[in-house]
């Protein structure tokens, strides 16, 4: 597996409060990665920062082994990003916002994304403003997914969904798309959400990370479930 | 991509484009169904440009960033493929376009509704005789500073009026700033307090100069900044803005003080005796236009003919010297006008006055303030500089001398030449034909006090009067064949004024006085080849108040006016420079810049015989379109692009040849 990402001494600040510092992070292809943080701790900032959306203090980022700057925008037509909480021009339709995301990415995937919005039950003449937030989480993933990306950020999406989405989200489409060869960073405070897909664990706290390791070897070393393995580590007491 | 986001911006926006596009229609079809109220289309038009463009594009701007405040789609936006450069210039460009289409439907209008393009036009502030503000390009400046500044701030604030609020004081600011700077810069540094021309141009171009600032930085900031933090964005707009505002303004001052001085560049059209045509040009020099290579041929690196009285057939004759001034350095900080001579085609260049001669000649002390070339050439005659309004050292202002520079003579004058000095300047008018008297002209710039014309006999020394109460001295004429000097004259009889054109006879120096029905003025004299007719505007009293210009053609033998043609509404408000006759003697050639926009040649009984359109549109305050025929072309000057066209009248087709 040949190294993806590359992140190194990366910082953000938001007035005093320092959210991410000194971040170091390598991601490989085909992997999934379950990053683990509780609530504040920056797994949003940093997936904002991945995708452009707000500027790094300090640190740089490599993806492909070419270093991306706030300004650069080619490297996203290779990445999908679904927040956790969902932002869409609300005038749009269902149908007008995929037809505005396809003239995005070049390897968008028209039939996948008519697939996924009968699986997910959207109608395409649907106005975004309508649409409830689980819903509209749904369009999310119909939208990351259809751009076909190499890395897909999943940024806490799980925790607006139905139990039968969720599901089906985490059983079938993650590793459906990790099959695939799609390398997914999934972040979330979520912790049982990761236990069933997560390859590799990260966990963030104090605005860097205290865990980057196989997710087997940290459940191998441990012998207890991944709820009590986050909690040691962020209390200190686990290492 | 882009062209995805640019429509979405227009749907997004439609809505408001669609209330101004409704509101700018109803106000259009209102005014164009109220009967028989022209007063009320002009308030309707002046509101129009004045108010709603401004307002639109104020509007327009400012709402370019409120859909992503919505929703949070900032991020949604931010983390497409898609650089944010792009993304602020496809934003610009489409909202840029709404207003562009808002114009469009105005302009329709104007093609369609019978009058409005006329009321548009016509909807001008003068503030000085070479400047107007016209409200249609002010309303597309304003409108476009508005919503420049509208749209550079629309993405520091979620609250729409806020927004608005903000860019309707930057774009106040903007404006206070340019309009200081440009006094400024014109008023302190170039002691140009009364160019009202060069500051209108000033301020236009710190406006657009500073508006372009905000752009840039609003752009750097959308660019580079973090929008999660509205401090942060709104310090790295204000990082961004000061220093550019800054050097705006730098480079605003900088143009203005670049800028040409007033009548710096120019170009005028003179006539020589034979009918050449000499090209006055500035900076430039002068040239002849010589028809059979169809091009200009420059005679002199730097000159003027006589351009101090605009009688500049005065020193020319056909085929042997031309006498014309330089401004050189002298006493005074503006230079000194020195007199040059040369062969009319341009070689044997002399120094007639000036430091340049040796220090021992008394020439080299001189300078002109007005000269004159007797009609074979051998004489001229010039006033001081020094001393045009007052003797300066017990010497006289009237001096005379051979073309050759010799023979120097400082004439006496009469005290009653130099009476209310302070009211009056003195220039010189053609010498006799005999060459023994030079015809002197005591002119007061107020209205109220008459003009008087001298006769100095050179001879004698003798001064007496030979006439009075005429005209300004553009309204001077002498004829072709040196013959005639035509004399535009107001007297007044109690309160009744009478106009007249008074032929001096400069062999016999007899006056003929031609009466010509009007009130206010005779402007712009010119004689037809051969020396028997006389063209000129009559402008009448008119019950709309602004007066009536008349054109006029008089034959000079008869002293008969042959006839006469009101001009339409729109041609009088051109200077009406734009006239001259045509080779046969008997079509005129009249220039129409603000009206039909085109040459018209009218027939002898001024009837229109046809139309020619003008190479490129007249613009600007700026006397568009001077012209002068020359055989079978006429020369035209496009003021404001400082360019000379020919036209040839058997193809009429244009070329531009300076």
């Amino acid at each position: 597996m040949s190294e993806l990402l590359r992140i190194e001494r990366l910082s953000k600040n938001f007035g005093r409060r320092s959210v991410l510092r000194d971040f170091h992070l390598t991601i490989e292809s085909g992997r999934v990665y379950g990053l683990l943080g509780r609530s504040g701790e920056g797994k949003t900032t940093l997936a904002r920062i991945l995708m452009g959306v707000i500027p790094a203090d300090g640190g740089t980022i490599h993806y492909k082994s070419r270093r991306i700057t706030f300004g650069a925008s080619d490297y996203k037509r290779e990445f999908g990003y679904v927040p956790e909480d969902p932002f869409f021009y609300d005038g749009l339709t269902v149908r007008g916002l995929l037809a505005l995301n396809a003239r995005f990415y070049p390897r968008w995937d028209a039939k996948r994304a008519a697939a996924d919005l009968e699986r997910f039950g959207l109608e395409p003449k649907a106005k975004i403003a309508t649409l409830s937030r689980g819903t509209k989480l749904k369009l999310e993933l119909v939208a990351a997914l259809a751009a076909a990306p190499e890395l897909l950020i999943l940024d806490d999406p799980t925790s607006g969904l139905d139990v039968p989405t969720r599901r089906d989200f985490l059983r079938d489409i993650i590793r459906e798309l990790a099959a695939s060869g799609t390398t997914i960073l999934f972040a979330t405070h979520l912790v049982h959400e990761l236990e069933r897909v997560v390859e590799r664990l990260l966990i963030l706290h104090g605005g860097c990370l205290i865990l980057d390791e196989d997710f087997d070897a940290v459940k191998g070393r441990h012998q207890a479930s991944l709820e009590d393995i986050f909690t040691s580590l962020v209390s200190g007491d686990g290492k | 991509m882009y062209r995805a986001l640019f429509f979405k911006e227009w749907k997004d926006k439609l809505s408001l484009w669609a209330f101004g596009a409704g509101l700018l229609v109803f106000a259009l079809l209102a005014a164009a169904g109220w009967p028989g109220a022209k007063d009320h289309r002009d308030l309707v038009a002046g509101v129009i440009l004045v108010l709603y463009f401004p307002a639109m594009g104020l509007l327009l701007g400012a709402s370019a960033f409120e859909a992503e405040f919505r929703n949070d789609a900032w991020a949604y936006l931010l983390s497409r493929p898609v650089g944010k450069g792009g993304v602020w210039t496809v934003k610009y460009l489409a909202l840029l376009s709404m207003l562009a289409a808002l114009w469009l439907v105005f302009a329709g209008f104007m093609g369609t509704v019978p009058g409005l393009r006329a009321i548009v036009q016509g909807l001008r502030l003068p503030v000085a005789f070479r400047a107007e503000i016209s409200f249609l390009p002010w309303s597309l400046l304003l409108s476009l500073l508005f919503f420049t500044a509208g749209f550079s701030l629309s993405f520091l604030s979620r609250k729409g009026s806020t927004v608005l609020f903000a860019a309707l004081l930057a774009g106040l600011a903007l404006a206070f700033v340019a309009y200081g700077e440009a006094t400024v810069v014109l008023g302190f540094l170039r002691d140009e307090w009364f160019d009202e021309a060069q500051w209108l141009h000033a301020f236009r171009w710190g406006l657009a100069f500073m508006g372009a600032a905000l752009a840039a930085a609003s752009i750097l900031t959308f660019v580079r900044a973090d929008f999660s933090q509205p401090r942060k964005k709104a310090a790295a707009f204000a990082k961004h803005a000061v220093p550019l505002l800054v050097a705006a303004v730098l480079i605003t001052a900088v143009w203005t003080a670049l800028l040409p001085r007033a009548g710096q560049m120019s170009i005028s059209l003179s006539r020589g005796a034979g009918g050449e045509a000499y090209i006055d040009a500035f900076p430039g020099g002068l040239y002849v236009y010589e028809p059979a290579r169809d091009k200009v041929r420059r005679i002199a690196p730097s000159g003027f003919l006589n351009w101090l009285t605009g009688l500049s057939s005065s020193s020319f004759n056909a085929g042997k010297k031309i006498l014309f001034s330089k401004i050189e350095r002298g006493k005074s900080p503006y230079g000194a006008v020195n007199l040059w001579i040369m062969d009319a085609d341009g070689s044997d260049k002399r120094r007639l006055l000036g430091a340049g001669l040796p220090p021992a000649d008394p020439r080299s002390r001189l300078s002109a303030s007005s000269y004159v070339l007797s009609r074979d050439t051998g004489r001229i005659a010039f006033l001081d500089e020094e001393a045009r309004d007052k003797p300066v050292k017990g010497r006289p202002p009237l001096w005379s001398m051979n073309a050759d520079g010799t023979g120097l003579v400082n004439h006496p004058l009469d005290s009653a030449v130099f009476e209310n000095r302070k009211e009056y300047r003195l220039f010189l008018l053609p010498w006799t034909a005999a060459g023994d008297g030079i015809l002197l002209c005591q002119w007061s710039s107020d209205s109220a006090k008459p003009s008087k014309m001298w006769l100095a006999d050179l001879k004698s020394g003798k001064f007496r009067i030979l006439l009075e109460s005429f005209g300004l001295g553009w309204a001077i004429a002498p004829s072709p064949d040196g013959r005639w000097l035509a004399v535009a004259m107001k007297t007044m009889e109690g309160s009744v004024p009478h106009l007249a054109v008074a032929i001096i006879d400069l062999n016999t120096l007899e006056i003929r006085r031609i009466d010509v029905p009007g009130e206010r003025n005779i402007s712009r004299p010119r004689w037809n080849p051969d020396s028997g007719r006389l063209a000129f505007f009559v402008r009448r009293e008119s019950p709309k108040g602004s007066g009536a210009y008349v054109l006029t053609v008089v034959s000079v033998p008869d002293g008969k006016i042959l006839s006469a043609k009101e001009m339409t509404a729109v041609e009088s408000t051109g200077d009406l420079y734009g006239l001259d006759w045509l080779r046969d003697g008997n079509r005129l050639v009249f220039s129409d810049p603000r009206g039909d926009r085109c040459l018209k040649i009218l027939a002898s009984d001024l009837g229109e015989e046809k139309r020619i359109p003008f190479p490129v549109t007249p613009s600007g305050a700026q006397t568009p379109f001077a012209i002068m025929t020359s055989g079978d072309t006429v020369l035209a000057v496009d003021t404001n692009a400082n360019r000379l066209w020919r036209l040839d009248l058997r193809t009429e087709r244009w070329k531009k040849i300076y």
